[in-house]
């Protein structure tokens, strides 16, 4: 019996290793690609001042949708931040999803809001629209109240009734930098034809002096799991979007800040009703439609316009985000199986939705399993503790030199944090993250498998702390 | 084991490696900044001094005085020629020409792009008609420098720069076109012979349809038959173009070509056409509008009912009129819509025309 144990030990150290190393390869090969990519990226924009933009007349106007679930806490900020957007022409159309708190009367009573007669093209089917609002105040803001449908049926309502032939999808607690619309059109203004998608930067709110809608002082919160998510953030997009986007493997759009082409949208369906991860399942599905068809296109990931959110502080919020999260990724990967390995859907197929099959969806299983392993070794006495020893150590090494170049390119890049101290307290955290967080996370991914499989679909209650600095 | 041990070893002294390279960085990126901080603050009143004191010869002797400094310099350069003009203007530029135009030249012949670029920022503030041999020489530079470039050359009132600019958009790959328009919308009235002379070229669709939006924005009138010429191309976008910048010229000669794009095969240019009859106040453009009410596009409609919002009292008559026919659920909806955004805005017209 321990034999066979074994046998089984020494494959599945084997299999851990390649996988192990063959990750890291990647993670080091997206870092030092990012970091090519934004450096051609900032020689490319140095002579674009953004206010000339501003001025371009052929600059296609923007539909910023926001879907609105139970946000009292962080709407009206929000919504002003996306009213003050440095952009010629765009509206802001909030969709109220049925929440059940205050959500829609603040925004009345702020804005002034009437309920107005407007008319759209119900192109994509949703739950019924009980009122569009418009406020005399600010004429670039359109409030929907529709019954409770869930996000992606949120943001189809926002996708009827909006009127311009870009969208951008954006979280209700999130901020917008004031020219991040401008810098994220940028893409469409090169390429309009082939450009499909573009995507930009996340960086968490927590700590930050949030006035006006808008970021003044960046700093780092004093919550041990938000600086965590911190240097998660860091990693995924300077370390990893980025450098996806270079191999033309981006598969991923935040859902809290994405910009669409409207029109190849709908013609795809627009987003999936009931799915958790709806943003990655628009992509993926963006990609093998336009496959399908034969069409070229281009989906791009632009590391200067940021938007700002709020990460959750404490465990449970945070394993619910991250269980619902992995969901998302296994109900995509599921429903587009048929692309894993099929050369007809190019790049996507072969590199792109493999590597998240086997590297991110898959990732927390072999993790935990692993943790399982060595615990059954020590307890049958026969885990060579040396040897886990310096893996374990080799394995944060490694996790924490990604995350040192990752804070290398933010360093590059713009909105760094203002002070050394915030850099060495990043860099420290990315150690420490090795000791208990990553495990723990590990283990809230794995739940999602089970959680998959028992058909649970629900996103599971986000509760709101509010920015920080708001008056 | 040994491998893994070597490798432990190997990563954790390029972590280290790494952190102190960061440290480092940020320390001496913080202190190069203060520095130079710290140098403006203490140039700045000399510097106003030597911009508005009786004193002639104040301008020279302040750049030989900080002839040195001269990066701090060039930001002064560049902060103050946005806020002064006249005089104080002249005086900015004989400090410019004292301490930095060499440093220019040198920097715009580097190999180093970002220096090239420094080099050509420069200039932009204080660009001479004489120095457009220097830009022509590097009109083949990188797309990014010769853009540059050809930004200070449509600063110049001289001919010679306003073709250069025409030949290097129409030599250039059509995914940079766009980048043309700005720097062509700076040329103003000067652009027309040659924008003229541009739209019989053989040019690829979509460089066409910017020169025509180029046409429109500028706007230069006296093309308008060459636009509506191409009212009749086969390239839905350009087709889409010729409407707009024909409503943005508003020239009672184009509304018949404009009627015509009104009733397009294309919905997009129908859409565009009744938007742009909003600036021709006749009964035609009013009859055409209200048709286009009726049409089964929305948006098409949608353009129709601002159209005639934008039209004043008749065209609002005409909105009245469709919200209480029976004929057409949708033109009804529509007509609804706007005039209650109307009571909601107090104005026919949201936006700019897009």
């Amino acid at each position: 019996m321990i034999k066979a144990f074994v046998a089984l030990l020494t494959l599945f150290s084997a299999v851990v290793l390649l996988y192990f190393f063959s990750l890291n390869l990647f993670y080091v090969l997206f870092t030092v690609l990012s970091l090519s990519g934004l450096i051609k990226h900032q020689r490319n924009i140095t002579y674009v001042t953004f206010r000339d933009i501003f001025r371009l007349p052929v600059v296609k106007p923007f539909s910023v949708i926001v879907p609105a679930y139970n946000e009292e806490k962080t709407i009206i900020e929000s919504v002003r931040s996306f009213l003050s957007l440095e952009y010629p022409v765009y509206e802001v159309i909030v969709v109220n999803d049925g929440s059940k708190d205050a959500t829609l009367e603040k925004l009345i009573r702020h804005f002034r809001l009437e309920k107005s007669k407007r008319v759209f093209r119900r192109v994509l089917k949703t739950e019924n629209i009980r009122g569009i609002y418009l406020s005399p105040d600010e004429p670039r803001l359109v409030v929907v109240d529709k019954e409770n449908g869930g996000k992606a049926d949120a943001l189809n309502a926002g996708l009827n009734v909006s009127r311009y032939p870009l969208f951008c999808a954006v979280d209700s607690d999130s901020l917008l930098e004031r020219d991040a619309l401008l810098k994220m059109v940028r893409p469409f203004l090169e390429d309009p034809e082939r450009v499909v998608a573009a995507g930009g930067v996340i960086r968490l709110s927590n700590g930050c002096r949030v006035e006006g809608g808008q970021v003044r002082q960046i700093r780092l919160p004093r919550n041990a799991l938000a600086r965590f998510q911190i240097v998660e953030y860091l990693r995924a997009f300077f370390g990893g979007r980025m450098g996806l986007s270079m191999l033309r493997s981006l598969l991923i759009i935040s859902g809290a800040f994405g910009a669409f082409r409207k029109d190849v949208v709908l013609e795809c369906g627009g987003y999936r009703r009931g799915t958790v991860g709806e943003d990655v399942d628009l992509v993926v599905r963006l990609v093998r439609y336009l496959r399908e068809k034969k069409r070229t296109f281009t989906i791009r990931f632009v590391p200067d316009p940021i938007c700002w959110t709020e990460a959750p502080e404490t465990m449970k919020i945070l394993s619910r985000q991250r269980n619902r999260w992995h969901r998302g990724l296994i109900e995509t990967v599921a429903y587009n199986r048929k692309m894993l390995f099929n050369p007809r859907y190019g790049l996507t197929g072969m590199f792109a939705l493999p590597f998240y099959f086997i590297y991110e969806m898959l990732g927390p299983v072999i993790e935990v399993t692993g943790y399982a392993f060595l615990v059954a070794s020590a307890l049958l006495g026969i885990l060579n503790y040396p040897f886990a020893l310096l893996f374990f150590l080799l394995a944060i090494f490694m996790g924490v030199i990604v995350s040192l170049m990752s804070v290398l390119i933010s360093e590059y890049s713009w909105h760094r944090y203002p002070r050394l101290s915030d850099v060495l307290n990043i860099i420290l955290f990315s150690f420490l993250e090795n000791f208990f967080y990553r495990q723990y996370l590990a283990l809230v991914r794995a739940r999602a498998f089970v959680d998959y499989f028992r058909g649970v679909r629900t996103w599971g209650e986000m509760t709101r702390k509010g920015f920080y600095g708001v008056k | 084991m040994k491998i893994v041990l070597f490798s432990l070893v190997f990563l954790v002294v390029f972590s280290l490696a790494l952190l102190l390279f960061i440290a480092v960085r940020r320390f001496l990126s913080d202190y190069r900044q203060k520095r130079f901080r710290k140098k403006y603050l203490e140039i700045e009143p000399e510097f106003m001094e030597a911009l508005f004191s009786p004193d002639l010869e104040a301008p020279l002797k302040f750049a030989q005085r900080h002839r040195k400094n001269w990066k701090v310099i060039a930001r002064l350069l560049l902060d103050y020629k946005q806020v002064v003009s006249g005089e104080a203007g002249e005086r900015l530029r004989k400090i410019f020409l004292t301490v930095l135009k060499v440093g220019c030249y040198r920097l715009l012949s580097s190999r180093l792009v970002s220096r090239r670029l420094q080099g050509v920022s420069l200039f932009f503030a204080f660009f001479e008609p004489e120095d457009v041999k220097t830009f022509q020489k590097i009109i083949n530079d990188r797309p990014v420098i010769r853009l540059a470039a050809l930004t200070v050359l449509a600063r110049t009132s001289d001919e010679k720069a306003v073709r250069i600019i025409f030949q290097a958009f129409e030599q250039d790959e059509v995914s940079r076109a766009p980048s043309y328009f700005y720097i062509m919308s700076a040329l103003g009235e000067k652009a027309e012979p040659h924008l003229r002379e541009a739209l019989r070229k053989p040019l690829p669709p979509e460089k066409i349809a910017l020169l025509v939006e180029l046409a429109g924005k500028i706007p230069l009138r006296n093309l308008a038959r060459e636009l509506e010429a191409l009212a009749d191309s086969p390239e839905k976008e350009i087709r889409i173009r010729v409407a707009r910048a024909l409503g943005r010229m508003a020239d009672p000669d184009s509304l018949r070509t404009l009627l015509r794009l009104a009733a397009d095969e294309a919905w997009e240019v129908q859409a565009q056409a009744v938007r742009s009859l909003s600036s021709f106040k006749t009964p035609e453009a009013l009859q055409v509008c209200y048709r286009g009410l009726f049409s089964p596009s929305w948006h098409v409609r949608h353009n129709s009912a601002r159209a005639l919002a934008a039209l004043g009292e008749q065209g609002l008559e005409k909105l009245r009129e469709a919200t209480v026919q029976n004929e057409d659920a949708y033109a009804c909806d529509m007509a609804k819509m706007i005039l209650d955004e109307m009571s909601i805005f107090g104005q026919g017209e949201q936006g700019a025309q897009k």
